[in-house]
């Protein structure tokens, strides 16, 4: 009796959450948290900060999650005044009561709701006992200031950061960082005067946090200085890489904006060691293959899965372990004003020749993820490969149909296995649409980004300003992750 | 109450698919090469082809007949009952009107040799009617001859095929040949000495089939005879097959390579007819319009164009801005080469064409090897072929595709990003199916399986599968959910 009751009830939360969903058609109030196999275990609202980007580790005893904000400005209670975002760091030692320690602003002005140009959208954080030559006392982030310039700051101290080093000023644009912390290798997008896109890759040498040595400029041939002027400068922007460090000796290079998403695969060594003037011949030097995905947008995101056991090719005589890339276009219109965008799964054991073999997509058969305002589709995954997850679970931040979690153990079906859409709240900021009327706007959560920290605690931010929820895999998500006994 | 009507009914699908040789996989313990195994495809006909190595069956509606005309490889010369012959493999010629009784109507000898350079592997099949300068009373046949010739022959009374002229000769070897009727334009995969391939592309005017024009020859940059190449290189990039979608369409898809040095490429036809013929590289670069290379462990056996297909849910996108609202995809077909698995998995790949100068794979499909352990079976396991007739019930909805041991798998593509099995056929043996082998511990061991080579389709909706260790030739159906994927109404 007691059994059927609580079944009852569940089954009715469960509509209720759906109908207050699907009651989203319009400006509404907002729209309820739906989920299955993932629970919300705490929140920080970010003092309603637009959020891109959360990074995760642990310091001393203490968990700390630092957020990288997109434009836009907030009162922080903490000192009572209004500051221009830039990055919250927030105590999730105990991820049920996540402390909010600092908020550490920029000088940007720039107000719009996710704009790029303003916040410190990117940032990496390394510990100096990992870096070649950094303080081993110390901990340190490198994060983006605007579109201006990629900053070093000492974070030992989570509460008072600490200024280090400008690594680079005077920029168009930044965005993807990714930081080596045990070589100190940075790949960092940047905008430079000359070149002949926005956004390119800057290498930098941060071993010593406090003395970045500049190692050379990268993008595809054709947008080096003194190019040919092309029309579209932002057609190939890049993305930024994933690193596999010298062991794997693989950068993975997403690109694109509107249209025109590809990945590029290099050879780290020969980017880092050959010949660093850009001119086309020394740009596709270190390339071992580029590919264009078809009709999707721009490639926000890759994750590689390098040495996959394929149980089902085990009798087979070759080819029983395979590479694999996440490749993930990025949904950049409102209301699926654009194609449909999907995670692909590309098999890259023979990486001058990757295919794509599976995607994965939120199914949206009845158009409701098109209706219920903000933009709908992948944009990231997580990006510490904790062996909680790594080749297991991949989490994809899907935008308004908030964090799904994808079985990837058999990369040729990627199966999902979970979801949570976060509730919206006071701070969820409308996502509009142009109509002939004017614009139109709806309340709808727009989950940016997802990260995964050692404990097997999930992350997800909100773009448009409704905070960072933490969340654990139940039931057969928890099954499949591989948390120690 | 509910609960035991869904229970029961449950049970009674699983019994009336067990009476059709149904229900799930056989595992390798249940398995016995003696019974077919199936799901939602039934068997109508069968015959036996002689017990002939079979490659390909075409099917050909002609004087209120439908005619199956099978292509088959090399092999020892057999016995042809009907002219109490020994003959080599050729081309089986089935009437095939009543699926349920063929009638064997003739055997065409094809050139001596064994599997691969022997027999006469393909047919193509053309009424003089559509033919822009054939007779109007005659059908012809397109074959290969073994390795060494293409040939039309005058099939209009298919019991007593006659010659009517040797396309080309002197080959070093033929393959999957595609011929337009309306045009008379044939791609024919051919060798042509010279070149640093075994096997090309040879485009012929055979409009008037009595009177072959040769229009160009055509393949990759660097086959070609004036290119410098390493004696290695010269076993690269095989042609396999050639669809074309006309004048229309005015593309062609080539598939090159087995389970290596694949190349997958789409040409601009009317550049391939009418470009510059002489073949340098840049001459044969031309007519490109894209080339995907792929892994080393990956060929490109068949590529089958499925163009416009709408993709439910589609519509939901673009808002008001313009977009496409289908998909054009091409379903690219490897080849198993090696028996039990001596090889890496065989599968096909599903390429998102829709902007055919950035192609992306984005889908596969693949048939488990367990529970059914068909890397024990025998012979080879992987895929093979798909058909390549598209009828109206079929078009952009069901794609057939040959798996060797596991038969043959009726894949639903009408979400074509996520292609899924609606139902297989996986032949008997019979005491005429031929041996496979594989050398384990220095001896030969050898099995007894079925070897789905190919399959094919006719305007009716029956399906042809044709076995490559001489069991003969299978006449499916399509039956239960799976024919509501189609579309017979």
């Amino acid at each position: 009796m007691t059994k059927v009751m609580a079944r009852l009830c569940m089954a009715l939360a469960a509509c209720a959450l759906v109908s207050a969903a699907q009651a989203q058609d319009g400006l509404g109030s907002g729209h309820g948290a739906e989920s299955r196999n993932l629970r919300l275990v705490g929140m920080s609202d970010l003092q309603g900060r637009a959020a891109f980007q959360p990074v995760i580790l642990k310091q001393g005893e203490r968990w700390i999650a630092y957020v990288g904000h997109s434009g836009g400005s907030a009162l922080n209670p903490l000192t009572g005044r209004n500051e221009a975002n830039g990055t919250s760091i927030i105590d999730v030692t105990d991820p049920a009561r996540p402390r909010y320690l600092h908020h550490l602003p920029t000088d940007s002005d720039a107000e719009v709701v996710g704009a790029e140009g303003g916040g410190a959208q990117m940032l990496q954080v390394c510990a100096g006992r990992d870096l070649p030559r950094g303080d081993r006392a110390k901990f340190y982030m490198l994060r983006t200031e605007g579109r201006k310039a990629h900053e070093m700051w000492d974070v030992t101290a989570p509460e008072r950061p600490v200024k280090i080093a400008d690594v680079v000023t005077n920029l168009l644009s930044t965005h993807r960082q990714a930081w080596e912390c045990d070589t100190g290798i940075a790949y960092v997008n940047s905008g430079l005067p000359g070149w002949e896109v926005l956004r390119l890759t800057q290498v930098w040498d941060l071993s010593d946090p406090a003395k970045p040595v500049h190692i050379r400029d990268f993008g595809l041939p054709g947008q080096q200085p003194g190019a040919p002027k092309r029309a579209n400068r932002r057609l190939n922007d890049g993305h930024g890489p994933f690193s596999t460090g010298p062991a794997g000796n693989r950068l993975y290079f997403g690109y694109g904006n509107v249209g025109h998403g590809a990945f590029q695969i290099v050879d780290r060594k020969k980017l880092l060691e050959g010949p660093k003037e850009p001119t086309p011949e020394n740009l596709l030097y270190p390339q071992v293959s580029f590919q264009a995905i078809g009709t999707m947008q721009a490639v926000h995101a890759v994750l590689p899965l390098i040495g996959m056991e394929i149980p089902e090719f085990g009798r087979h005589e070759k080819g029983r372990v395979r590479d694999f890339l996440l490749v993930l276009p990025e949904a950049i219109e409102n209301e699926c004003h654009e194609g449909p965008q999907m995670m692909v799964v590309v098999d890259i054991t023979d990486d001058r020749n990757p295919i794509g073999v599976a995607n994965f997509q939120v199914p949206n058969k009845d158009g409701s993820f098109c209706t219920r305002g903000g933009r709908f589709g992948p944009h990231q995954t997580q990006e510490n490969l904790t062996p909680i997850y790594h080749k297991r679970i991949v989490f994809v931040a899907w935008f308004n149909a908030g964090v799904r979690a994808v079985d990837i153990r058999d990369p040729y079906n990627p199966r999902e296995v979970g979801y949570y859409i976060p509730a919206s709240n006071k701070h969820t900021q409308p996502s509009c649409v142009k109509t002939a009327q004017g614009p139109r706007c709806k309340i709808a959560i727009v989950t940016n980004n997802v990260e995964v920290d050692d404990r097997g605690y999930i992350y997800i931010a909100d773009r448009v300003r409704s905070g960072l929820h933490i969340l654990e895999p139940t039931g057969e998500a928890r099954r499949i992750a591989n948390f120690p006994k | 109450m509910t609960r035991i009507g869904t229970f029961g009914l449950l049970s009674l699908c699983v019994s009336l698919a067990g009476c059709q040789g149904g229900g799930p996989v056989r595992t390798l313990s249940e398995y016995r090469a003696e019974q077919p195994e199936a799901n939602n495809m039934r068997l109508l006909g069968f015959n036996d082809l002689q017990n002939r190595s079979a490659y390909a069956p075409e099917l050909h509606a002609q004087g209120g007949r439908w005619i199956a005309y099978i292509g088959h490889h090399g092999g020892k010369p057999k016995l042809n009952p009907m002219t109490g012959a020994m003959e080599n493999n050729g081309t089986s010629i089935v009437d095939v009107t009543d699926p349920r009784n063929p009638k064997y109507l003739a055997h065409i000898p094809g050139q001596e040799g064994g599997a691969e350079s022997g027999g006469a592997q393909m047919t193509r099949l053309c009424n003089g009617g559509e033919l822009p300068s054939g007779d109007r009373n005659k059908v012809y046949m397109l074959r290969s001859f073994g390795t060494s010739a293409h040939e039309i022959w005058d099939v209009t009374v298919p019991e007593k095929p006659v010659m009517v002229v040797s396309v080309v000769r002197g080959l070093r070897d033929t393959h999957k040949s595609w011929w337009e009727c309306d045009t008379g334009i044939a791609y024919l995969v051919s060798g042509v000495k010279g070149w640093h391939t075994r096997r090309m592309t040879q485009v012929f005017d055979l409009s008037d089939p009595a009177k072959p024009v040769h229009i160009r020859d055509f393949g990759l940059p660097g086959q070609e005879p004036s290119a410098k190449v390493s004696k290695e290189q010269d076993s690269f990039y095989m042609l396999h097959g050639v669809i074309s979608t006309g004048a229309k369409g005015n593309r062609v898809y080539l598939g090159y390579g087995t389970v290596s040095n694949g190349v997958i490429q789409i040409l601009d036809r009317e550049k391939l007819l009418n470009g510059p013929k002489e073949p340098t590289a840049a001459n044969l670069l031309q007519p490109q319009v894209t080339r995907i290379d792929t892994p080393l462990y990956m060929g490109a056996h068949t590529v089958l164009p499925v163009l416009g297909v709408e993709v439910e849910g589609l519509a939901k996108y673009w808002g008001p801005k313009p977009g496409p609202k289908h998909r054009d995809l091409i379903v690219v077909v490897n080849e198993s080469t090696g028996n039990e698995c001596r090889e890496a998995r065989q599968q096909a790949y599903f390429i998102d064409i829709t902007d055919e100068r950035r192609p992306m794979g984005i889908a596969n499909f693949d048939v488990p090897e367990t529970p059914g352990g068909y890397c024990s079976r025998g012979g080879r396991f992987g895929a093979h072929a798909s058909n390549e007739a598209m009828p109206p019930m079929y078009a952009k909805r069901v794609v057939f595709m040959t798996w060797f041991n596991a038969g043959v798998r009726a894949v639903d593509i009408r979400d074509p990003y996520r292609p899924k099995e609606i139902g297989y056929y996986i032949p008997a043996i019979t005491p005429q199916t031929a041996e496979r082998c594989v050398e384990r511990d220095g001896k030969q061991q050898c099995k007894r399986a079925i070897q789905t080579n190919n399959v094919e389709v006719d305007g009716r909706g029956y399906v042809y599968v044709v076995d490559r260790a001489d069991t003969g030739m299978h006449i499916l159906e399509l039956t239960g959910t799976a024919r509501d994927a189609a579309n017979f109404r």
